[in-house]
Formats: C-alpha cells, sequence, structure tokens
C-alpha cells in the first residue's frame, strides 16, 4: 500500500470508528489529499518555529531570515487550521503533528535556515499541486492558494538567500 | 497553410521586394493590419526592437506592462484552476502560482526601478 493510501486507510478508519458513516469514494480521495496537505503543513509548522528559534540568538544579521521564518510560522498555522476545519467537513478525523520531525538540515546559520525554508515550502507545494487533482471546487480553491502562498515563499527564500532569479523561481511550483 | 513568416507580427518594414512574396490573404496576417513598408511600429511587450531605450523612464514602463501582463495571467490562471478538473488542475494551479511569484518578483524589480508602487499594485 502507497503511503498515500494508508494514510487515507488511517484517516477514514479513524473516521469510522467515532461511528461516523463511511466516506464515499470521491470523497477518501479529497481526504487522502487534504491529509496528505495537512501533514506537510504539521512538519513546515515545526520547520519554521526551529528554523526561527535557532536564527534569534544570530542578532541583526539574521533579523530578515528570521522574519522570514515568522510570517512563513503564521501562514502554516492558517493553513493548518483551515486544513481542519475542511477534513472535519468531510466527516474525517484530521492527521495530528509528530512530537518532532526530522529537518533537511540543521538551521544553525542564515544560509542553513532559508534553506531549510525553501526546501519545506516545495513540500507543502507538491503537497497542494498534488491535491488540486482530486478536490471539489468547495475545496480546490484552499489548495490553489496554498499553492500559491508556498511558491511565494520558496522564492523569498532562495532569494533571500542569494539565488538569483533564474534559480529562485520554478517555472511550474509544485510540479515534481 | 500560412508560413511561420505570416504568423510572427511584423516588427520592422520588410525588405524591398518581399512583400510580394507573402501570398495574398493567407494565414493570419490578414487581419493584422500591418502594410509592409511602414515604419510605425511601435515595440511592445516581447517584439523586438532596434531602437534601444534604457532610460530609467522607459525601463520603468516596461516593467509595469510586464507586472500587469503578469497579474492578469495570474488571476486568469487562478479563475481557471478552479474551473477545471482532474489532471488540469494541477498545471493551472501551478501556472498561477508561478504567475503570482513572478508578479512578486517584478513588483521587487520595479521598487528597484524607483517605483515603490510597484509591489502594491
Amino acid at each position: 500500500m502507497s503511503g498515500d493510501a494508508s494514510r487515507t486507510a488511517r484517516v477514514l478508519a479513524a473516521a469510522e470508528a467515532d461511528g461516523q458513516p463511511a466516506p464515499r469514494l470521491d470523497q477518501e480521495a479529497a481526504v487522502g489529499a487534504l491529509g496528505a496537505m495537512l501533514e506537510a503543513c504539521h512538519a513546515a509548522i515545526y520547520a519554521t518555529a526551529t528554523a526561527g528559534g535557532a536564527l534569534a540568538p544570530l542578532g541583526p544579521p539574521a533579523a530578515a531570515a528570521r522574519e522570514l521564518a515568522r510570517s512563513a510560522w503564521l501562514a502554516h498555522r492558517e493553513l493548518r487550521d483551515a486544513l481542519v476545519s475542511a477534513l472535519q467537513a468531510e466527516g474525517a478525523r484530521p492527521p495530528a503533528a509528530l512530537p518532532a520531525y526530522r529537518l533537511p538540515a540543521a538551521p544553525v546559520s542564515v544560509a542553513a535556515a532559508l534553506r531549510v525554508l525553501a526546501q519545506v515550502e516545495d513540500a507543502c507545494a507538491a503537497a497542494a499541486h498534488d491535491a488540486t487533482a482530486v478536490l471539489s471546487a468547495r475545496s480546490r480553491r484552499l489548495a490553489v492558494d496554498a499553492l500559491g502562498g508556498a511558491a511565494i515563499r520558496a522564492q523569498r527564500a532562495r532569494l533571500s538567500a542569494g539565488l538569483p532569479p533564474a534559480t529562485a523561481t520554478r517555472a511550474l511550483p509544485g510540479a515534481v | 497553410m500560412s508560413t511561420i513568416v505570416a504568423q510572427v507580427p511584423v516588427a520592422a518594414p520588410a525588405p524591398a521586394g518581399t512583400a510580394s512574396s507573402t501570398p495574398s490573404g493567407s494565414g493570419t496576417t490578414q487581419g493584422t493590419g500591418v502594410t509592409p513598408g511602414v515604419t510605425a511600429v511601435t515595440p511592445s511587450i516581447g517584439m523586438t526592437s532596434t531602437d534601444v531605450d534604457d532610460a530609467p523612464a522607459a525601463q520603468r514602463a516596461t516593467l509595469t506592462d510586464l507586472h500587469g501582463a503578469e497579474r492578469g495571467a495570474a488571476a486568469a490562471a487562478h479563475a481557471d484552476s478552479l474551473r477545471v478538473t482532474g489532471a488540469l488542475a494541477p498545471l493551472l494551479a501551478s501556472l498561477y502560482a508561478a504567475s503570482d511569484a513572478r508578479v512578486e518578483l517584478l513588483g521587487a524589480y520595479l521598487a528597484q526601478a524607483g517605483d515603490p508602487a510597484g509591489a502594491a499594485r
């Protein structure tokens, strides 16, 4: 069973265990996609908080990167709440955040923190991109807007890291 | 069948003697209103011109045009991504995200070019 399928089964099983009716098949895909977005969002909240905390002792030279981390943290918290509401509206139990996540790199410097921020946004963009294929128009707006936000934040992080626009931008964000 | 030459908007006067080589009434040139030999061609986005204008005002005008065009493209892709279903939706959503990011990038260039309102437009 693939990761997405097992995640969907887990979320749906949790919903059935609560005595809710079994969702329809098209709902399964939507719940799986929203669940994948939420799990990426949980990881992003952890990563942005960790990056912001690691940047704090670095003082003024890290102020801009820290502000990027803070604004990303706020955006992902807002998205998390919207995704939780969307999943509950589908009758599913939203997946909970893990106690900790393995970061792609330790954000011990401004450059490393910006790389982490960009990678986290790329992961969220990929989840949102995939979700747009299976969501109904009502909840697809959430994924489309999340994809746009992630693309902009990833671009900001790469530009702040000194990358030229040619490599800081993505032709098709989320499409890996 | 129209030729490639016939499909490309004319940005410069055609050399003497070439106007008659384009088949009359063929392809997309019929409705463009471009008359070979007329020199009053205003360069716009995506068109090249032999006249280089590197003045700050010209750069700001070009960036403003690009910024507006990109905003329009982003809005169109956003609306389309909500209208379609299936495999096309991720593509349009991704195009929207790319356009939106380019709007911000062009806004930053506009601000650098002395138009602080660029990013906010």
